[in-house]
């Protein structure tokens, strides 16, 4: 279509005209046009070109590469919702986290670079699977009986088979092709010049259905981010705590763990909790891994057990004085507390305790893991009067407190951690998810979307039974509209069959053309 | 001989070695015996590989008193499939002995040794189920040699020890079946795709068409469809609702989540690339080749680099 006013050729979409920029009208174009209509041009403009924008494959696959990149980018440096910032420290440095910060490498999926990326995509999506379904709708509403069975022999997959005079009864032609097809599901309507038959149309909803479950799958998740919960809680045995945003509370009855039969590998850890609704008990279920308990809308997960050795650790020091060597026994406190040695008159607190001591890059101090891998406790040594004589990091590793026995050899006395014991504790997560009957409407779309695709084409195939020019003879054309491999693999097999329980032979005369393959071209994105 | 699996997995490595010889034989020789046949042979067996009618063995028909390499290799593999499904099926038995039957029937793959044979099972697997629409026996090669490659290395007992053991407990699951069962499955049709990738970049760049270029694709689009349906399937909804189960949400940005969304990214990439740029397009095979190695760094890869709530695997 050329452009009414500058003749223009090219691509031009229905209303505008890409190298002028007026609206292509019909109607004679003024030389000043008014400024309603150039207004009404201009928004035309931007509504086309926003609809071609947003419409763009391209545009979709160069969001999908970015969105790739950034993911890529995620499992590359740990998040800030499960690392430490002394991690951080710890493995790039102050310079290297403080880049990290302030690129929002730390949280990429909270950053706004990440938001419009996916927002972006999420119409680029819904624009093109609006367009999509249209063009499926159209497909779903071709009469694909009446396109052109006259035209059978410029379909690239098509066969002609002749019959003798002693075979050569139509009705009994045309019942035998039926069935023949019938038997490979094909739907057949009888058309006047012969036969009309097809399967599987409706395989043409497959990638649209595909698409709207990948939009259902993120608003789902957008909804969970945005009104939904998500905490982790630690609690001893006993220990009763108020269930977030929910107005009940919980409380742990007991927990324990189970081995294999004589093994000590675990088999697995279990909680029984009571939800107290008003100081009643409303429910007891006993949880464990895998195995959550919902109450509310509010779920329940097994989802840790061990130790609690940096919430409440006791420790067991050994203290000497260092002039003589003299010891002075051992005492046991817990973190945050002390213990006093009459005879010296001293006072010994200990102030912290880590399971896996580590030091950053600039000297702060942390755990590195939860296991007892290095422990290390913190005290500081009073004198009756309450002046502090020491304080120092004490070790069990014997490595460890050598290079602390040199460090400080002037202290007046020496310490050891000789012993450490924590209460177990059962760690929940417990969280609301309420994107989660859109996500899971999505996770059956996909599933039906996916089998849809994988596994049905559709399929048309025309008969046209002849009797002149004589002898009687049948031509039957067929097309998928995708696979045309097995499609003219199950084509052959039909006009084989065919070709043997009626008793024709095949002419000749078309076969050098069967061998191009036959698809139907889409037209649509 | 310490468990019954262990010996069948030795066997299906010498059955490999033989079937990655005959499709290499079949390979070399096979396409000398194309140029003997007669320009009016050829003309007739290209016109049925085309349709897809005849099978590609049976359209360069071997001249009488010669091997067919071809068919031995496809036969060879399929007896080799079987030995190696027997194994599979002890190793199952033998596993859920170990875990005291804990009601569930366990997928062999949680450990090295056993994902690298059930790997040598399911690849050359799916790769004769497409050789059967797809006679390419090139991408045979490939397929058997990487799974005689799995079997020596988990021959080794340093890097893969063979033994049995119990089931950790968040793996006691119904979806440690089928969430593994489809993303592995998803691989190894994935892994298929890529053989038949690379054969394509080698035709494509040397000019040689050993096989019809469209037919490659088409076996290409097929296995990557396929697997990338799979390996999406089983990872974003399989994998949500057990992480669901397990650890109180379907989707939480965990590296190994996120990288199995990226390589599942990289295919979808791949498969409009091609809507839009067309297959011919050298860049867009290239595409599915960056799809196999984000699937690699997904798969493997990712273990070396972040701590991950997917550990164990």
């Amino acid at each position: 279509m050329s452009c009414p006013k500058c003749q223009a050729r090219g691509e031009q979409s229905s209303n505008f005209c890409s190298h002028c920029g007026p609206p292509v009208r019909s109607t004679v174009v003024r030389d000043q046009p008014s400024l309603w209509e150039r207004l009404v041009a201009f928004q035309q403009g931007i509504r086309s070109d926003l609809w071609t924008f947003f419409t763009s494959i391209t545009l979709g696959i160069v969001l999908l590469a970015l969105i790739l990149i950034l993911s890529l980018i995620e499992t590359l440096i740990p998040q800030a919702a499960w690392t430490r910032e002394v991690d951080y420290i710890a493995r790039y440095g102050v310079e290297g986290y403080g880049w990290i910060k302030r690129l929002g490498l730390d949280n990429i999926y909270g950053s706004w670079y990440f938001l419009l990326s996916i927002m972006l995509f999420f119409l680029n999506l819904s624009f093109n699977t609006y367009v999509r379904l249209q063009a499926s709708i159209r497909w779903w509403r071709t009469d694909f009986a009446k396109t052109e069975t006259a035209k059978l022999a410029a379909l690239p997959l098509h066969r002609r088979l002749e019959f003798g005079p002693v075979s050569a009864d139509p009705r009994r032609i045309k019942g035998q092709v039926r069935s023949a097809l019938r038997r490979r599901f094909y739907r057949v309507k009888e058309l006047p010049e012969g036969l009309f038959a097809q399967k599987w149309k409706f395989e043409r909803f497959g990638i649209d259905v595909l698409h709207i479950s990948l939009l259902a799958v993120i608003i789902g998740l957008a909804l969970t981010y945005t009104l939904g919960f998500r905490t982790f809680q630690t609690a001893h045995k006993g220990e009763i705590f108020e269930a977030p945003q929910g107005g009940f509370s919980v409380k742990v009855e007991d927990f324990w763990s189970e081995n294999y039969p004589d093994s000590e590998r675990i088999m697995d850890w279990k909680s029984t909790l009571t939800i107290l609704e008003g100081g009643q008990s409303v429910k007891t279920q006993t949880i464990e891994v895998n195995k959550p308990l919902i109450y509310k809308g509010i779920w329940f997960y097994q989802a840790a057990f061990g130790q609690d050795w940096q919430g409440a650790a006791q420790v067991t020091l050994r203290v000497e004085r260092a002039s003589e060597g003299k010891e002075l026994g051992e005492f046991a406190a817990k973190v945050d507390d002390g213990f006093t040695i009459p005879d010296e008159g001293l006072f010994v607190a200990v102030k912290a305790f880590l399971p896996d001591f580590g030091l950053t890059e600039n000297g702060i101090v942390y755990s590195r893991t939860q296991r007892l891998l290095n422990p290390a406790a913190y005290v500081e040594v009073y004198d009756a009067k309450g002046q502090m004589l020491m304080r120092t990091w004490t070790f069990s590793q014997t490595d460890m407190q050598e290079l602390v026995g040199q460090l400080s050899r002037d202290l007046p006395y020496r310490i050891r951690l000789v012993g450490m014991k924590a209460p177990e504790f059962t760690g929940l997560q417990i969280n609301a998810d309420p994107g989660l009957p859109v996500a899971y409407g999505g996770f059956i779309m996909m599933f039906m979307g996916f089998l849809t695709h994988l596994f049905f084409k559709h399929k048309v195939i025309w008969v046209r039974l002849e009797e002149a020019p004589l002898p009687l003879h049948l031509t039957i054309g067929g097309m998928a509209r995708n696979n045309p491999i097995s499609f003219a693999q199950e084509f052959e097999q039909i006009v084989r069959a065919l070709q043997v329980g009626l008793n024709a032979r095949t002419s000749t005369e078309t076969e050098t053309e069967t061998r191009a393959l036959a698809t139907i071209s889409e037209g649509s994105p | 001989m310490t468990f019954d699996s262990v010996f069948f997995f030795y066997l299906s490595t010498l059955g490999y070695a033989l079937s990655f010889t005959f499709y290499l034989l079949h390979a070399v020789l096979g396409s000398a015996k194309v140029s003997a046949l007669s320009s009016a042979e050829r003309e007739a067996a290209a016109g049925g590989q085309r349709l897809g009618i005849v099978a590609g063995d049976a359209a360069l028909a071997v001249p009488r008193g010669r091997v067919n390499w071809g068919r031995l290799a496809t036969g060879m593999t399929w007896l080799t499939v079987a030995v190696a499904t027997v194994g599979v099926i002890l190793r199952v038995i033998e596993l859920a002995r170990v875990s005291s039957w804990v009601l569930t029937i366990f997928l062999p793959a949680t450990t090295t040794y056993e994902t690298l044979t059930f790997f040598a099972w399911i690849i050359p697997l799916t790769y004769l189920l497409l050789e059967r629409f797809y006679p390419i026996k090139q991408v045979g090669i490939f397929t058997t040699g990487l799974a005689l490659v799995m079997l020596t290395v988990a021959a080794s007992p340093s890097i893969a020890p063979s033994s049995v053991a119990p089931i950790m407990p968040s793996l006691q699951s119904y979806y440690l079946v089928i969430h593994v069962f489809l993303m592995l499955t998803g691989i190894a049709f994935l892994t298929t795709g890529f053989g038949a990738t690379l054969l394509f970049l080698y035709e494509r760049y040397s000019g040689r068409e050993i096989v019809n270029l469209e037919r490659l694709d088409e076996l290409m689009y097929k296995a990557i469809a396929f697997g990338s349906a799979l390996y999406g399937f089983g990872g974003i909804v399989l994998g949500g609702l057990w992480a669901k189960e397990a650890w109180g949400r379907y989707w939480g940005f965990d590296p190994k989540e996120t990288a199995m969304l990226v390589a599942f990214l990289g295919y979808m990439i791949y498969l409009h690339a091609r809507v839009r740029w067309g297959w011919r397009t050298p860049q867009v095979a290239w595409l599915a080749v960056g799809g196999y190695l984000l699937i690699l760094y997904a798969w493997i890869g990712i273990n070396y680099f972040v701590k991950s709530l997917h550990g164990f695997v």
